[in-house]
């Protein structure tokens, strides 16, 4: 959004360095799974609303 | 000057070497499938790409400590997206399904952009190595080449965020840029697991050989969630004749056109993001309200009989424009001939529109329509308010913020700038003589790297043509500023600094 103007400063030495992707927040892999399932699920059920107005929309001017 | 094209060219070849490393994966599906000749295309592909990245990398070998400043940056990615589609484009060449070095260059930035357009002949026998690296390179487009450098080539360099930020992709999940490439991966390679399985499935139960529902599953999966709009048959998804795989890939490309940062956000445990976010709320409405008068507009003209063919013709078209990805589950010349002026207007907006920013989508992306309609919003209750009365908009984009004039101005400069350049590629293709409306939808499809067709991109399109098309994949894909920022650079390298009045 900002593009034009390059906001902040390079921070690609950042604390977020030692971060690891799995061990956020203290996380084992377990949880990440479940998180990465549970995110799955939501934004696949996310999409299906979206699916399902178009099928509502389809319906009513197909009639 | 010198220091600084040493630094860029030192980048710029270690980029072409990773481009090299891909080609690994397209020359393997040709082993195991037993197409010699398509692997040894690949091998030479891959000797002559590595040949070029080592050599620019050794020359250069004194910008590997320099700090890149944000216009080296910028010329890193725009040079690294021109050496990959010249040199992505060897293997398609020398496999005889283009007829020119600039239909496969075509082909390969359709690919790395997302878009999906396509110069192949005979697509029905294209041999599975070919096909691999169609839709692997879509893939790599869609998560971004930088993102795949700064993920398994570069460990850490300084300034890998202004080359992050020139590929179209300007904020981090996580604090350090590398883990945000990193984390990119994962969400995507999750979603490879789960959707080539579940379109493997699907393959299965409506007839398919095992191994080649596989192998379609996997390569309309990659095409799906890029938003990228390959497939390995000619007649696109129109070829599976089901409901199922139509309504799967819907699922997986409107995924696939969510911000990573929304991913991640969502992964993280905040859920309620995706319906209070200002890029799914925009995306809901504009979609909703286009589709709307696209099945209104297919009805009264009867294109067809009942509601189901128009949510898989119609609505799927509409929401495979709006996510930019390009599916098509109608013929190319049923657009122009059947749909009527008011459906063809409404994908050619939806289009325009595109999927959310930082995703793999292109268009003018959701937050921007959001941004700019809540400015208008602003506008109008600031004129209605008494004069001394305190007027703040707000937009929740991750959290609750105050829209602000710096936002509204390059929203609105990104919007103007794609408008420009899909008038020049309009312009272009209504001077070589097709009808204004094809002109117009094919020129969206373009700029927009969405991929659908109305029958103007084809092998037999004059060379000029092709050469626009790919010049405004390159700069919808990278959303300007990198590609103007090269162009600048490239002025600044061919005249004199007398003329310029600029120092390197």
């Amino acid at each position: 959004m900002s593009r034009l103007t390059p906001r902040g400063d390079d921070l690609d030495r950042s604390p977020g360095d030692n971060i690891r992707i799995g061990q956020r927040r203290g996380r084992d892999d377990k949880s990440d799974i479940a998180a990465a399932v549970a995110g799955v699920a939501v934004e696949v059920a996310g999409s299906g609303v979206l699916i399902l107005l178009g099928l509502a929309v389809a319906i009513l001017m197909g009639r | 000057m010198a220091r600084s094209l040493v630094a860029i060219g030192y980048y710029t070849g270690q980029m072409v070497m990773l481009l090299a490393g891909t080609m690994s994966l397209p020359l393997l599906t040709a082993l195991v499938s037993r197409e010699p000749v398509v692997a040894l295309d690949f091998l030479t592909g891959m000797g002559v790409s590595f040949s070029v990245g080592a050599a620019l990398v050794l020359v250069c070998k004194r910008g590997r400590k320099a700090d890149l400043t944000w216009s080296q940056g910028m010329v890193v990615v725009a040079l690294s997206w021109v050496a990959s589609t010249a040199l992505g484009a060897l293997p398609y060449y020398l496999s005889g399904y283009w007829g020119s070095y600039l239909d496969a260059m075509f082909d390969v930035m359709s690919g790395l952009t997302t878009t999906g357009l396509t110069l192949v002949r005979d697509l029905d026998h294209v041999p599975d190595g070919i096909n691999m690296w169609r839709h692997f390179l879509s893939w790599l487009g869609g998560q971004g080449i930088v993102v795949l450098a700064l993920s398994f080539l570069i460990r850490s360099i300084p300034g890998a965020f202004k080359m992050y930020v020139g590929e179209g992709k300007d904020e981090r999940l996580l604090p350090n840029v590398i883990s945000t490439a990193k984390a990119i991966w994962y969400v995507s390679l999750v979603y490879l697991a789960v959707g080539a399985a579940v379109l493997w499935a699907v393959g299965v139960r409506i007839g398919l050989p095992t191994d080649r529902a596989f192998l379609h599953g996997l390569w309309v999966f990659m095409a799906a969630w890029s938003t990228g709009g390959f497939a390995p048959q000619s007649q696109n998804i129109i070829y599976y004749h089901s409901l199922a795989y139509e309504v799967v890939t819907m699922v997986f490309f409107i995924i696939g056109s969510f911000n990573f940062n929304l991913h991640w956000a969502i992964w993280s445990g905040n859920r309620r993001e995706i319906y209070r976010n200002i890029e799914t709320v925009t995306f809901a409405v504009t979609s909703t309200v286009l589709a709307t008068l696209v099945l209104w507009e297919l009805s009264r003209l009867g294109v067809y009989g009942d509601a189901v063919s128009l949510f898989r013709r119609g609505y799927y078209s509409l929401i495979s424009a709006h996510t930019t990805t390009g599916f098509m589950t109608t013929y190319a010349r049923q657009f122009a001939l059947e749909w009527g002026p008011l459906s063809l207007l409404a994908i050619t907006i939806a289009m325009l529109f595109g999927g959310s920013a930082s995703s793999t989508a292109g268009g003018f992306k959701a937050v921007r329509i959001g941004i700019a309609f809540k400015a208008v919003v602003f506008e109008v209750r600031r004129l209605l308010y008494p004069e001394r009365a305190v007027v703040v908009e707000k937009i929740h984009l991750w959290r609750d913020v105050v829209l602000g004039d710096k936002q509204v101005k390059s929203a609105l400069t990104i919007i103007v700038l794609y408008v420009f350049a899909w008038f020049a590629v309009f312009a272009a293709t209504a001077a070589y003589g097709y009808d204004l409306p094809s002109a117009m939808f094919e020129a969206a499809s373009v700029v927009g790297n969405v991929g659908l067709s109305a029958g103007v991109t084809s092998a037999t399109m004059p060379a000029f043509l092709k050469s626009v098309y790919i010049m405004g994949m390159w700069v919808g894909r990278l959303e300007f500023m990198a590609v103007f920022v090269f162009a600048g650079y490239i002025l600044r390298l061919a005249k004199p600094a007398w003329i310029t009045g600029s120092r390197a």
